[in-house]
């Protein structure tokens, strides 16, 4: 993450930035999915993988234990829904081989320019970069607890 | 009725989507394609399918509810941009 925010605060590689950032997202999913079942491969489905690495669960576990009410819970599993589906909408595993300019056209063609002001790349690597911290912080701090 | 088509008929009567792609497995997880994603904040796309799940004719219990990991609100455009169609 802090790659894609240096890619980010340089403002020429908004499309390695969106690359990278899904990527990282795509990196820890995997690292919890793999603790589970070693042998997993798996798609670039990063709906299919943010459930399958169980995060979700593991951290309305630990807010159960920890005592936070159920509407404390539901909040913090509608946050991160709403990170992946960030993600989800901006992220593609070929960003990797785009231009700046095929970027803008891939946004274009998405309607991500709606309701939108300025550099359209910038406001979208932007909304991803944050929707992959969202969920890149929560997986390294429940990570880090669990081997506590 | 099990909780996939439940799920299922919720989003459907809700969004009359142009695609909806789930699966349960563990849980349950994919996609909902629809026109009224267009321009629409993430949170607020999660809030729809939130009140979509809640105002169903069979709603969904408690436990229902945290089987439900991960669905996606995309607009028909950023489903056919993402190949999720």
């Amino acid at each position: 993450m802090a790659q894609a925010l240096q890619l980010y605060k340089g403002g020429r590689s908004y499309a390695l930035t969106m690359y990278v950032s899904g990527l990282a997202v795509e990196c820890i999913l995997r690292a919890f999915r793999w603790r589970k079942e070693p042998h997993f491969s798996g798609r670039h489905d990063l709906t299919e993988l943010f459930k399958s690495s169980g995060l979700l669960e593991i951290e309305e576990d630990g807010m159960r234990r920890k005592g936070f009410s159920e509407q404390a819970i539901q909040e913090q599993g509608f946050r991160l829904k709403a990170a992946m589906n960030s993600i989800v909408k901006l992220w593609v595993n070929n960003l990797r081989f785009a231009s700046e300019a095929r970027l803008r056209s891939h946004l274009v063609a998405m309607g991500a320019q709606k309701g939108k002001r300025g550099d359209l790349s910038k406001a979208c690597a932007l909304e991803l970069l944050n929707a992959a911290k969202a969920i890149v912080d929560k997986g390294v701090a429940l990570w880090i607890s669990s081997k506590k | 009725m099990d909780l996939l088509e439940k799920v299922k008929a919720a989003l459907e009567q809700y969004f009359q989507p142009d695609l909806l792609k789930l699966e349960d497995d563990d849980g349950i997880s994919g996609y909902v394609v629809a026109q009224q994603f267009r321009g629409m904040s993430s949170l607020d796309r999660q809030t729809l399918i939130d009140q979509a799940l809640r105002r169903s004719k069979e709603p969904l219990s408690r436990e229902e509810n945290r089987r439900v990991i991960a669905i996606a609100g995309l607009s028909p455009e950023e489903a056919i941009a993402s190949g999720v169609s």
